[in-house]
């Protein structure tokens, strides 16, 4: 077994042996210790290992939240094959490019998600359903001792699924030593230890996910798993983070602007949480300024890394309520797994005061994206200048490099928008409109609104449709946050003088509509 | 006590309004539109908006939980308890 501290899974396996009734993961009135966690986890990774699944295997799991959901991701790596998380909430046919794109030896569901994950997979594919007894009665047969690890650090521990401008989503392969580089730095960061309680909101399908695990499993510390259904009710999310005593928040900006619209907020609510992170997309600086004067003794941090460089790159501590509404706190500066510098229009690295495309370098930037050496040679090229050495992502995310020496991100320089925290790939969504049979013509644009980005697609279709019925029928390609809210039907589309899609005139249009 | 709306109208126009508004088809006045992922956060101003216009009363999002209001059911008796009140 070489390099053990430094594979994930082994977080696990130290609190176990440090502290084994320490709860691990706890999800409605349901929890699990450290030791029991590891048990089950081993148990697992050898039942995966007997499926034929080992060292260079993806292992798919398809679960709505639950303490199963960290299960299956442990005993996927302590088989050593790298998981694959799928969202048990998106359309068969994008699971299916999906699970085609990482052909998986194993699939990991359970009861619940079984109908859909049969939907989406060769029969050649090996299924493990938690929950159904005679799979549950295997694993529990098996030793309860840590199976066999070849895994080194630089071996992928997981590929994340993002939005990909073709049409299929492009997964992206980060390594042990990437996360653990991640997780280090959280941990040393803002001193968590396992006294903390952190939240995991994010699905386990986005990458934001896995700071809360893995900096919580780092620090031994408790890990807190938000119920899907808390999102929408923000009275009863204040109660459930009381009530499970949490001390570190992290969220995407929308759903923390969402508790602040609805009037929840007051004085005496969530006591003990410290620190509160929001990453993924830009937090309106009003409901931000909301939730600083609110509490002006919590620490409130902007995180910012794309899912390429591990989930962190760059952070900002934020000292002072926002006094400027119309201007977002900058990402700051980098983590200390990552290294961010911006390079100008004409080649150069930007100096204070200059804008440019966000680069990122260091130990975080991942392996690449997976069966696609054309897009990860795009996207992950040799450092052209000095230093840092290596390999560099280039994000194209459009930085101002301020006069503080902290970066401000100004916007995309391609068609990728957030929204909802999601990355989203325009391209994506009207290659899913253009593959409807009576959609002759398709562009999709991002407006922004107070609450974030919108949506809105304007189509040319053969014979009369309604928009209704257009969304229906995207709705069975892409996930619900991937169809436009606004559908306008036009006879054509308007060009540019070279000829493209004019989308300047059709945003101009629309919005002008709104 | 008299009750301004009757429960099946409220529950067909929450459906028309949310099926148009979240893209998706609810199969039954059972369905549970908070588990199915129907509602999300930012659906739900809207659903609340909707409410308060279309049946003239004030809703108070902070007492809403997912126990009690996650079905077109659920939420029609809501409704039909405030504006008979």
């Amino acid at each position: 077994m070489r390099n053990m501290a430094h594979l994930v899974q082994q977080y696990i396996d130290r609190n176990a042996r440090q502290n084994p009734k320490k709860t691990a993961v706890v999800f409605n009135d349901e929890s699990i210790t450290y030791k029991d966690l590891e048990e089950y986890t081993n148990q697992l990774g050898r039942v995966l290992k007997k499926a034929g699944v080992g060292k260079g295997d993806r292992v798919c799991f398809c679960l709505y939240k639950s303490i199963n959901s960290i299960k299956a991701i442990f005993g996927i790596l302590k088989a050593d094959a790298s998981y694959v998380p799928l969202d048990a909430f998106s359309p068969a046919a994008r699971l299916k490019k999906i699970t085609q794109d990482a052909e998986p030896k194993v699939l990991v569901c359970d009861t619940d998600t079984m109908a859909l994950v049969k939907s989406i997979i060769p029969v050649s594919v090996t299924v493990v359903c938690l929950g159904k007894k005679r799979v549950d009665d295997s694993i529990l047969a098996e030793k309860k001792i840590s199976p066999s690890c070849t895994n080194t650090p630089e071996d992928v521990a997981y590929i994340f699924y993002t939005s990909g401008s073709t049409g299929t989503p492009k997964g992206v392969m980060i390594t042990h030593r990437n996360l653990n580089g991640c997780a280090d730095w959280a941990v040393r960061e803002f001193g968590i230890t396992k006294k903390d309680t952190l939240s995991s909101h994010p699905p386990f399908h986005f990458d934001l996910s896995t700071f809360d695990i893995y900096a919580c499993f780092k620090a031994g510390a408790t890990l807190v798993i938000v119920p899907e259904k808390f999102s929408v009710f923000p009275g009863a999310l204040l109660d459930y983070i009381e009530h499970h005593s949490m001390t570190i928040w992290n969220s995407v900006p929308s759903l923390l602007s969402y508790v602040a619209r609805s009037g929840v907020l007051t004085k005496d609510r969530i006591p003990l949480v410290k620190k509160i992170f929001f990453n993924g997309e830009v937090f309106s600086p009003k409901y931000l300024a909301q939730w600083m004067t609110m509490y002006p003794k919590k620490e409130f941090v902007n995180m910012y890394g794309p899912t390429e460089a591990t989930v962190q790159c760059s952070f900002y501590r934020i000292k002072r309520v926002p006094k400027n509404l119309k201007k977002p706190v900058p990402i700051g500066k980098s983590c200390s797994n990552a290294k961010i510098f911006a390079v100008t229009v004409d080649g150069k690295i930007a100096r204070p005061g200059q804008r440019g495309e966000l680069y990122i370098g260091g130990s975080g930037v991942g392996r690449g994206y997976w069966r696609n050496r054309e897009k990860t040679k795009e996207s992950f090229v040799q450092n052209p200048f000095a230093a840092p050495k290596g390999i560099v992502y280039k994000t194209g995310d459009f930085v101002l490099y301020n006069k503080n020496k902290e970066y401000e991100f100004l916007g995309r320089i391609d068609h990728q928008v957030k929204h909802m925290g999601y990355r989203i790939e325009l391209g994506e969504v009207e290659s899913a409109l253009l593959s409807i049979s009576y959609i002759k013509e398709a562009i999709v644009v991002a407006y922004e609104k107070e609450t974030g980005n919108e949506l809105a697609a304007f189509v040319v279709t053969s014979g009369k449709r309604s928009a209704a019925s257009i969304i229906a029928d995207l709705r069975t390609i892409v996930p619900a946050y991937m169809v436009p809210g606004k559908v306008l039907m036009l006879p054509s589309l308007p060009k540019t003088s070279t000829g493209k899609t004019d989308r300047v005139t059709l945003k101009e249009q629309y919005v002008a509509k709104v | 006590m008299s009750q301004k709306y009757n429960i099946q109208k409220i529950e067909s126009s929450l459906k028309s309004f949310l099926e148009k508004e979240t893209k998706s088809v609810i199969a039954s006045r059972d369905t549970d539109l908070v588990k199915k992922g129907i509602i999300s956060s930012l659906d739900m101003f809207l659903l609340i908006e909707f409410i308060e216009k279309k049946f003239k009363v004030s809703v108070d999002i902070t007492t809403l939980n997912p126990e009690n209001f996650n079905s077109l059911r659920s939420i029609a008796a809501h409704i039909a308890l405030w504006t008979s009140i």
